[in-house]
């Protein structure tokens, strides 16, 4: 059966056309009328432009009509050397870029759906000061129909110039109604002068189409990622009537209790959820409740797939892990004490995990809870109970666990990772082989052991015999096996 | 362990785990709705490929059980340029996997990966290809892909001028 590359779906054609580099790419263009009309509507080309190659782009692209992203940095033109920019989806401006040539590319960008500016905060503040001031006058007129706003962080070398923005330009954005943005992710320091928690809200309620939320600020040294926001001011009614109008899917969002009313206001509206983080201010003593999800679980049954939550201990009692048991699309689910206990003293006061085995069913893929306490029984009958196929990790982090209590060792902290199956267990494993406290390789070492008739002479194998018929996949008693003695 | 059926366009049957087959979507699906729909739970499913022929499914059956133990691809992962992740995700077995294949053989096997949601060796197999397209003229092109220019009146030359770094390079 003879398969030629022109019967190929268009999707599956410009998949291999993808592959290309931009020279290969004009090449492909020149063979047929298909590849060409393929190329030119599909295809993707990614330009940098900087003053180095300028001329090779005007050369190559002052008519292209297919330049879909704009890497722009190191440009000192006042103008943009290609003409057709209505493919243009995304923009990304960094360092030293003349104003006005990022004027010109907004201004004929009529179909951004990714714009990203970022900037090196140290030395280019009046370069990003003048284009402020630049797009304050033309109040973007790409905003209109952009899609995506990521206005943030770079994790490589530049941060963010949103701090060297002035307050006048911002405000100009704050005031700017932003139609089509579906996702909005606002990365930032605590520290921005200009930018307080109120303003990122009132940022949310100018996008009537938000779906997409996340929100959050890193500590200024870096090292913790979430930390306190700026004071929120009260919310005027319309821009609360706005927030609790959006109509989210996804919301990553660090609950303060400052703000925790107008949180619990957006969350009680919510219909349609399907992925939902919320944490604690990373210094705070304080978390919020498992209460405050519950209108969520209630209203989301069917869409929420992916949950990750803090959860103050002290203020929510006994946690019964059933009301997620009823969440037909549930994929991943992890619940971590907040704070943290610092003190086996305080693992007394946490909450008990109840019911734990009821959450696994047929659609979850991926279960973490750490820092609660287990009654010895549930452990035990969860671990007799994962049996599901499509469970690829499972890790269980007791706080004061049972095991903990009768092996009587210093650490103040187990992990016990259970390996299932695969290279996503595996890596879980490694990943809690890094922790200085974790006893994870020894109980690891347990699991892979414990049929074996020298386990019982073992002094520490209470917890084993007593999970004896749990049924660990060979396989995956092989990967732990050799991952054990490979790092000891 | 439980089983399923998996039969090609020209009747072979190939019984494979299912959470061998699982890692196929398409396969995945057919699973779970027969799980819904049978009374009987230790009922084996027996899923019909009606695209794709015996030495194709074959392949690609051979194809995921070497990759058992990978992570499952989102489909829609990395997908903004269209790349997946192929460059950085094909192994010395991926290669001597596709090596003795011609481009025939090639060509079926992206179209069965396709259909099957099998992300990985879609993303290998288009690699592949293009690497038969990189480094060629557009003459070479069309003769490796049996392809002819369908370009009319200066349609050609339009095209050429817009690209005349590479005639000039």
């Amino acid at each position: 059966m003879a398969v030629q590359l022109n019967d190929f779906p268009s999707e599956l054609l410009c998949k291999i056309l993808n592959f290309l580099n931009t020279k290969e790419k004009f090449s492909a263009r020149r063979v047929c009328t298909r590849w060409r009309d393929q190329i030119d509507k599909n295809v993707i080309f990614h330009i940098v432009l900087n003053d180095s190659n300028y001329d090779w782009i005007r050369l190559n692209f002052e008519t292209s009509r297919c330049v879909r992203s704009i890497w722009i940095f190191d440009y000192s033109h006042e103008e943009i050397p290609i003409q057709n920019l209505t493919l243009l989806n995304t923009l990304t401006v960094t360092s030293k870029v003349n104003e006005l040539a990022v004027s010109e590319l907004l201004t004929k960008a009529k179909n951004l759906d990714h714009l990203q500016l970022y900037v090196d905060h140290e030395r280019e503040t009046a370069t990003i000061n003048q284009m402020a001031r630049k797009t304050n006058t033309c109040t973007f007129p790409a905003l209109l129909n952009i899609k995506n706003l990521h206005i943030g962080y770079d994790s490589r070398s530049l941060r963010l110039g949103l701090d060297s923005w002035s307050e006048r330009a911002w405000n100009e954005i704050l005031n700017e109604e932003m139609p089509n943005v579906h996702r909005l992710v606002v990365d930032l320091y605590p520290n921005i002068p200009t930018l307080k928690g109120f303003d990122y809200f009132r940022l949310a309620a100018g996008m009537p189409k938000l779906q997409d939320f996340t929100y959050r600020v890193w500590s200024s040294h870096r090292k913790n990622y979430y930390e306190v926001l700026g004071a929120v001011q009260p919310l005027t009614p319309t821009i609360s009537k706005k927030l609790v109008n959006l109509n989210l899917t996804r919301l990553t969002a660090i609950i303060t209790q400052k703000d925790e009313p107008i949180w619990m206001s957006i969350l009680s509206r919510q219909r349609q959820i399907q992925k939902l983080i919320l944490y604690n201010k990373y210094n705070s003593r304080e978390g919020f409740p498992i209460s405050m999800i519950y209108p969520v679980l209630h209203n989301n049954r069917e869409s929420l797939s992916s949950i990750s939550l803090q959860i103050d201990t002290k203020k929510s009692g006994d946690i019964d892990m059933e009301m997620f048991s009823s969440l037909p699309s549930l994929q991943k689910l992890s619940i971590q004490a907040w704070p943290t206990p610092s003190s086996q003293r305080e693992y007394f006061d946490l909450s008990i995990i109840r019911n734990c085995s009821s959450v696994v069913t047929e659609t979850l893929e991926k279960l973490t809870v750490k820092g609660f306490r287990f009654s010895e029984d549930d452990i035990i009958n969860f671990i007799k109970n994962i049996s599901k196929e499509d469970l690829h990790t499972v890790r269980i982090c007791p706080g004061y666990a049972f095991v903990w209590r009768k092996f009587e060792t210093r650490e103040k902290e187990i992990e016990m990772g259970i390996v299932r199956c695969g290279h996503n267990s595996v890596h879980a494993f490694h990943y809690l082989s890094q922790s200085p406290n974790s006893s994870a390789v020894y109980v690891g070492a347990t699991l892979e052991k414990f049929n074996d008739d020298e386990f019982d002479r073992n002094p520490k194998s209470d917890f084993s015999r007593r999970v004896k018929d749990v049924t660990v996949e060979p396989q995956s008693l092989q990967m732990v096996s050799r991952y054990i003695f490979s790092h000891k | 362990m439980a089983l399923v059926r998996v039969i090609s366009s020209d009747g072979a049957a190939f019984l494979v785990s299912q959470r061998l087959a699982k890692r196929s979507g398409k396969l995945k699906t057919e699973i779970e709705t027969f799980r819904k729909s049978s009374d009987n739970s230790e009922a084996q499913p027996e899923i019909r490929i009606v695209t794709i022929r015996a030495e194709i499914l074959r392949l690609v059956l051979q194809w995921l059980q070497q990759h058992q133990n990978d992570p499952v691809l989102p489909a829609n992962q990395n997908e903004q340029d269209g790349r997946g992740d192929a460059e950085m995700g094909q192994s010395q077995w991926d290669r001597d996997f596709l090596a003795p294949m011609d481009l025939g053989i090639v060509m079926e096997l992206i179209l069965a990966a396709n259909h099957l949601e099998v992300k990985g060796l879609l993303d290998i197999t288009c690699k592949l290809v293009e690497s038969k397209i990189t480094g060629r003229t557009v003459d070479e092109i069309r003769t490796a892909f049996k392809l002819k220019s369908d370009f009319k009146g200066n349609e050609e030359e339009q095209t050429r001028l817009e690209n005349r770094w590479c005639v000039e390079n």
